[in-house]
């Protein structure tokens, strides 16, 4: 494996799409069940929750693009590689495929579920799975800047959606919100345990770093789609939580979906159908990029050919949506990816911190040498 | 072919005598052609031999200044004597048979003196061609009507006069091994930029085949992806356009034979734009340029929803419309899908038959199409109301692309959109939006993206071509086009702004 990665001029990307790209990573299934999660763990204290966990996200990327900086041209894997040599390295970097894999697969559960109970129950959950699959398969195939562009557009052609919160927001009940502060200091770091699920996808940066045109302004984007992000994230979650009351809030397991219910327009009601329907394409660059993730940093590992990792994670997935198919299930897989989200998302990037510190010592020692 | 020709020039067919030129050239070459036409005649004691194809060439030429030059003149004549004396440019001395074939059929004239070392031809080619006239499948209301015609000479001549620039480059290729033709690769020097002038000249140098046919036949030789439904290179008839894009930056090809050049690189968004947007006002033109994207996205939109809403999602059609569906409906024995697609066919039936029968026929065609069969359709209870009104609305908003080639590129993949969404409503809809999406972020134009200005996001390009800004406050060209001279002109000097009442 080389550890420096030498990308081509036409392959490489301008960091400002970092701001879309991060953006849609995170935005995907996550956030239609969110608003319910955090406020059954915070309660009406929600948005100190999320803007904890902004703060926290802030500083993880902070931290990753610290150590990216440290070894540039490198991805995640070529760091472990030159930290933790072969074989340690490579097992750490193995752990990431499973975990970036986990992602991938809970993404396409969960949106196989919103088919299932919105538009269609008795569609088969391998047929969206294969739906989905081909897209991400024939989008993948065309390397790092489809996957880019594919996030760009979608991301340009569903972010108009944000605009469907103003109807909501007109049957806000201010009192829901109330009483503020109330909430145990515990119970609003379990919301923020709870929000990692939904703001992971971050992870795109260890393994997109090297493709980075102007690689200085990494971080300001980076930052900035994790403000917009952040921002976002608490606009949905006040409305919903203004507009439900709290009993019934606990009941609704998907409320930004059950919100769009309300929206009706002179030639369309029952918005929420179509909003399924979007919802493909909102989801779509998180799939893409998770593909392209996975099996780039497979390559990295194995010297498999990207193509043949490809085919490998399709097929492999087909199998597994077809096995594993009831609600119980999902929702485990998702917490479970949620926990090991907040290990190897949140946490991990701070261990490898004293390593980038050392190397950089150790690099001025070396440029004072000679 | 080379090496043979190599041959007979190194044996040397000439001298010889005239009558055995004669044979060889009439039963060997053109392989007894009747139309080849033979004068030999004697002056001052020397044989002359003058042959040509009998359509081909200017006879009155010929007559004026070759056989009457030599006629009245009383020196003897030879070769060299010829190329001085013959008031007609362009001679070539050839030595074989086949050089001097190739050359009659270009419309040259071939004259021998008998027992000299060579024979010279002279060009007097009579082309048969049409006038310029007014722009058929383009056709504007407003700005010049002038189109391109089928000879190369007359189509340089416009492109020449309107683009009257020391920079302007035309680089000549000969493409086709059976039937050659002229291609030429058209651009300004100072603004064109040269990886995309490498790339042209590498793929027609490359490009091998028997005949080009046509321009739009080259743009499918040379584009980047041959199984794109998408056209990849613009097509266009109006010379202001080619010379309006060259201008902006882009190289152009123009193909003998052909009526209409290509411009290359092309974005997907250029599809859509035509230079009566540039002839009417920045707001207008804006307006319509976007009236146009708008139209196409409702020309592939409406039907498959209509389909969709009705096979699967009859909870989105609000109660008022929902009566008046099920009205016009109820007496249709067919599935939507089916429905729909029956409609498609019959609209594209009726354009088909329309754009091959003459124009007159073609606009009765049209309204006995249109107005008779529709209404017949209907109260027949093959279709309903709502669905003539949808497919209508969608088939004209397919023409309003100015390319005809995108609009049928557009009109097509509305058949599968249809058959997804009636299938699988919309989640097969939006699966397919999502893949038409991608296809077009993964196809290149010249090695360019063809996306842009959306991805790559640029910005700065978008009063290019999806929107128009007054030209005073554009003078940058479009950076995806990577021109070697960004700015069109010096930006005005700002006049300061006065109160309301100074």
């Amino acid at each position: 494996m080389h550890k420096q990665l030498m990308i081509s001029k036409d392959k490489q990307i301008r960091a400002a799409y970092l701001f879309i790209v991060l953006h849609t990573m995170q935005v995907g299934v996550g956030i239609a069940g969110y608003p319910r999660l955090v406020f059954m763990e915070a309660r009406q204290d929600s948005w100190i929750s999320i803007i904890v966990t902004g703060l926290i996200l802030h500083l993880v990327i902070a931290c990753m693009v610290f150590v990216l900086r440290t070894y540039e041209k490198q991805d995640l894997a070529g760091i472990l590689h030159t930290i933790f040599g072969s074989i340690i390295g490579k097992s750490i970097a193995v752990i990431f495929v499973i975990y970036f894999y986990l992602l991938f697969f809970s993404v396409i559960v969960n949106y196989i579920e919103f088919v299932q109970v919105f538009i269609f129950p008795q569609m088969q959950s391998w047929f969206i799975g294969l739906l989905l699959l081909s897209l991400v398969w024939y989008a993948v195939l065309g390397g790092i800047r489809v996957a880019v562009g594919a996030s760009v557009v979608f991301f340009l052609s569903t972010i108009w959606m944000m605009g469907l919160l103003r109807k909501p927001i007109t049957f806000i009940e201010s009192r829901h919100y109330f009483p503020v502060f109330d909430t145990a200091i515990s119970d609003i770091f379990s919301g923020v345990l709870i929000s990692s699920y939904t703001f992971l996808g971050f992870e795109l940066l260890w393994v997109i770093f090297p493709f980075i045109n102007d690689k200085k302004r990494v971080n300001r984007y980076s930052q900035l789609a994790m403000t917009f992000t952040v921002l976002m994230y608490l606009t949905i979650t006040m409305v919903v939580i203004g507009y439900f009351s709290p009993t019934q809030l606990e009941q609704k397991v998907w409320p930004l979906l059950t919100l769009f219910k309300v929206l009706s327009f002179p030639f369309f009601e029952r918005f929420d159908l179509l909003a399924v329907a979007i919802w493909m394409i909102i989801v779509l660059p998180n799939l893409i990029l998770l593909g392209w993730m996975v099996t780039f940093t497979c390559k990295r590992v194995s010297d498999w050919k990207q193509k043949h990792c490809l085919v490998a994670l399709i097929i492999l997935t087909l199998i597994l949506v077809w096995i594993f198919e009831d609600r119980e299930f999902v929702n485990q897989l998702t917490d479970y990816t949620g926990k090991i989200g907040l290990g190897l998302g949140f946490i991990f990037p701070f261990l490898l911190l004293p390593f980038a510190m050392r190397h950089r010592m150790k690099r001025k020692k070396n440029h004072a040498k000679n | 072919m080379r090496r043979r020709s190599k041959k007979t020039s190194k044996q040397s067919y000439f001298p010889c005598e005239i009558e055995k030129l004669e044979k060889d050239l009439k039963d060997g070459f053109f392989k007894s052609s009747a139309d080849f036409t033979v004068k030999k005649f004697e002056h001052e004691n020397k044989r002359i031999f003058i042959a040509f194809l009998n359509y081909m060439v200017e006879k009155d030429q010929i007559f004026k200044h070759i056989t009457e030059v030599i006629l009245q003149s009383n020196t003897e004549w030879d070769t060299k004597a010829l190329e001085n004396n013959i008031p007609i440019s362009g001679s070539e001395t050839r030595e074989s048979v086949k050089d001097i074939g190739l050359d009659m059929l270009k419309g040259y004239v071939a004259i021998y003196i008998e027992n000299d070392d060579a024979c010279v031809t002279y060009p007097v080619p009579q082309l048969k061609e049409r006038q310029p006239e007014r722009a058929e499948t383009e056709s504007l209301i407003f700005g010049p009507k002038i189109s391109f015609t089928e000879s190369i000479q007359t189509n340089l001549n416009i492109i020449h006069w309107r683009l009257d620039n020391p920079s302007l480059v035309t680089e000549k290729f000969i493409i086709g091994n059976e039937i050659p033709s002229e291609v030429r690769l058209i651009y300004l020097k100072d603004i064109a930029d040269d990886e995309n002038i490498n790339e042209m000249r590498n793929r027609l140098n490359k490009l091998q085949t028997d005949d080009v046919l046509e321009s739009s036949v080259l743009t499918q030789y040379v584009e980047d992806n041959s199984y794109s439904i998408f056209p990849q290179l613009y097509v266009t008839e109006l010379p202001d356009r080619f010379c309006y894009e060259l201008k902006e930056g882009k190289l152009g090809v123009i193909v003998d034979k052909s009526s209409s050049a290509i411009i290359a690189p092309t974005n997907f968004f250029s599809f859509f734009e035509s230079t009566e947007d540039l002839y009417t006002r920045w707001n207008m033109g804006s307006f319509i340029r976007l009236m146009r994207l708008v139209a196409m996205f409702l020309s592939i939109t409406l039907t498959p929803l209509y389909v969709a809403a009705l096979t699967f999602h009859y909870e989105i059609i609000p109660t008022a419309l929902l009566v008046s569906l099920g009205h016009s409906r109820s007496r249709v024995p067919f599935p939507p899908l089916l429905e729909a697609l029956i409609l498609e066919f019959l609209i594209e039936l009726i354009r088909e038959a329309g754009a091959r029968l003459p124009t007159k026929v073609g606009q009765t065609m049209g309204i006995v199409g249109g107005i008779v069969v529709g209404q017949a359709v209907v109260q027949a209870g093959f279709t309903s109301n709502i669905l003539i009104i949808i497919v209508a609305l969608s088939a004209l908003a397919s023409f309003t692309v100015p390319s005809y080639l995108m609009g049928s590129a557009i009109r097509i993949i509305r058949f599968p959109l249809i058959i997804m969404a009636g299938l699988w409503g919309f989640i097969g809809l939006f699966y397919s939006y999502a893949f038409i999406l991608i296809h077009v972020l993964k196809q290149k134009s010249l090695k360019r993206p063809y996306f842009v200005p959306i991805y790559p996001f640029r910005p700065k390009d978008i009063d290019n071509s999806i929107f128009r800004i007054p030209f005073l406050k554009s003078n940058y060209r479009a950076y995806s086009n990577m021109p070697k001279k960004i700015k069109r002109f010096e930006e005005p000097s700002r006049q300061k702004k006065e109160d309301i009442d100074e």
